[in-house]
């Protein structure tokens, strides 16, 4: 599961169910708070998930769905972004990984003007409320240089998805229904993208499907393509250094977006996974060298130990670990006795044998 | 005719690569990268493929969702930058197969590397289409076998001070006694492939 969340944003009616069948599969199932009364249950505070499938990765996303009040001024798309503004919204803001906002598709030419101009207020607030979060969150942060970067009004401070989707208005029956839909207007994809691009939405028509001019997803796919570049299971701090590291133009990085080869002597070339097998095997074989010098040196202390040692055969696996640990504290003991008269190394000694021979 | 960097930029805004063939501080990359971001992205469809930037001039070009971004400067050929670019996407497009996005994120060395065959210092240094793709796979071949045969060499002193293995040379499969197989099949596929790895490297 990822840690990282989609927002669904809308108005009421605005098709966000409509929407999330045909992206999930499944419709958000209504909270079971509602009232019985209610003419039309809230859809504020509905939670889905996505499942993302791609031949890199797979994870599955949780969304959630978000609504506020349509109101002929914009109070209630204001109402919402404050809310989202406050202190106790602060880690609900973090979380997001795309915002998806879902608006219908004008009816009729009158309506198209209005329609256009309200969604592009309401994209911008949107827009606000994720740059005055993601600017107060990068002022706190302990990387000072970034915060002259700030000024520029944009959002690339934010790695996250947005998007905004026109449904087909009510009108229509299903998006599958193959009867011309006369309800719901062409919209000039150009024109939307041009519209929304300075707040950083990406405009998408769900209606259409296969691809532009330019060989670019349409429609759903589109959506689904988007969602996939989002690195959905990484952390904050990892996706930060990540796109430093891009932007400065390595060539090499690994998820935390370090160079490999800085700091490193010219022979850690292979993979550090393989290094630690080589440190465990170096080990292991310096205790074997310490245990044949010890044999031949110190016969008295590992008369128990002889029958293990002479073996010349090569040693099975779990006895090697004993060894090593064994030999471990014998060298510890060497080192300690070393400084010591003869009597304390004797009774060192004799403390160490007779804890082998519980050991074994 | 020297292109000063080439950005790749996604239709979200976001930088999947970024080249650099002049020496900048991170602040300065930084600025430069969101400035050009916000004037390309900002560009309508039928709009110039040329733009100005300070002192520079920008040549970009828009392939599946995916914004390829060169600067150069003001006295070189924005058209013939603009070829040097479709090179670039024809190239990776021969590479990855219907290189997408998704791609270049998770591919993104190659991305590099064969930018890497076409532009030295900003220059053009290999026009022959097959030659870059050549060299590619051949990097890809040796970097296989070079991996392989680094990875046994360095296991080659300790196996043979096992007691019991200090006859062992190199060939055939380990003879550790009675532990489970996957040991044995690790060393006998490097051993076999140690030798077509010596005829890749010197070959």
């Amino acid at each position: 599961m990822s840690t990282k969340r989609i927002l669904v944003l809308g108005p009421p009616k605005s098709g966000k169910f409509t929407f999330l069948k045909e992206l999930t599969g499944s419709t958000p199932s209504l909270s079971a708070g509602s009232e019985p009364d209610d003419a039309r249950p809230t859809h504020a505070g509905l939670s889905h998930t996505l499942a993302l499938k791609t031949k890199y990765f797979e994870t599955e996303v949780p969304i959630w769905i978000d609504e506020y009040d349509a109101t002929l001024d914009d109070t209630g798309i204001r109402d919402w972004a404050s809310s989202f503004s406050s202190a106790e919204a602060q880690e609900v803001v973090s979380a997001l990984g795309a915002i998806i906002f879902a608006f219908r598709k004008p009816e009729s030419q009158q309506m198209y003007v209005e329609v256009k101009s309200k969604v592009e207020r309401e994209i911008k607030i949107i827009h606000d409320m994720l740059l005055a979060h993601y600017k107060s969150r990068n002022g706190d942060s302990p990387e000072g240089e970034e915060d002259d970067e700030d000024d520029v009004d944009d959002l690339i401070n934010w790695d996250g998805i947005s998007l905004a989707v026109a449904i087909p208005s009510t009108n229509a029956t299903t998006l599958s229904n193959n009867d011309k839909n006369e309800a719901s207007l062409e919209l000039d994809a150009e024109e939307w993208e041009t519209l929304l691009q300075p707040f950083g939405f990406e405009f998408i028509d769900l209606e259409k499907t296969g691809r532009n001019d330019y060989g670019e997803l349409l429609g759903l796919e589109r959506i689904k393509e988007a969602l996939e570049t989002f690195s959905w299971d990484a952390t904050d701090a990892s996706a930060r250094a990540r796109q430093r590291a891009i932007v400065e133009g390595y060539d090499e990085y690994d998820s935390d977006g370090h160079r490999p080869s800085f700091g490193r002597d010219e022979e850690g070339l292979d993979s550090d996974g393989f290094d630690e097998e080589l440190r465990e095997m170096q080990l292991e074989m310096a205790a074997l060298h310490f245990a044949v010098d010890q044999s031949a040196q110190q016969s008295d202390h590992n008369q128990e130990q002889n029958g293990e040692l002479g073996k010349s055969g090569p040693l099975p696996e779990s006895d090697f670990e004993e060894l090593e640990r064994i030999m471990v504290r014998m060298k510890q003991v060497r080192e300690q006795g070393d400084g010591l008269p003869l009597e304390e190394r004797k009774k060192l000694a004799d403390s160490l044998a007779e804890d082998l021979l519980r050991l074994l | 005719m020297a292109v000063q960097y080439v950005i790749l930029l996604s239709r979200q805004g976001k930088v999947r690569l970024a080249k650099w063939f002049l020496t900048l501080s991170l602040k300065e990359k930084s600025k430069i990268v969101k400035d050009v971001s916000t004037l390309v992205l900002g560009r309508r469809t039928k709009m110039c493929n040329f733009l100005e930037y300070k002192e520079s001039k920008v040549v970009y070009r828009r392939y599946a969702s995916l914004f390829f971004i060169a600067g150069i400067d003001s006295t070189d050929n924005e058209l013939i930058t603009l070829e040097i670019i479709h090179r670039y996407v024809e190239q990776m497009d021969r590479y990855y197969g219907n290189v997408c996005e998704l791609d270049i994120i998770f591919n993104f060395q190659k991305a590099y590397y064969i930018l890497d065959e076409l532009l030295l210092a900003g220059e053009i240094q290999e026009s022959s289409k097959r030659d870059v793709l050549r060299r590619i796979s051949q990097q890809d071949a040796l970097e296989e076998a070079e991996g392989d045969e680094e990875k046994f060499s360095r296991l080659m002193p300790y196996i043979s001070q096992i007691p019991g293995l200090s006859s062992y040379d190199g060939s055939g499969p380990l003879p550790v006694p009675g532990s489970g197989s996957s040991s044995t099949s690790f060393s006998s596929a490097r051993a076999s492939r140690v030798g077509s790895g010596r005829d890749v490297y010197y070959g």
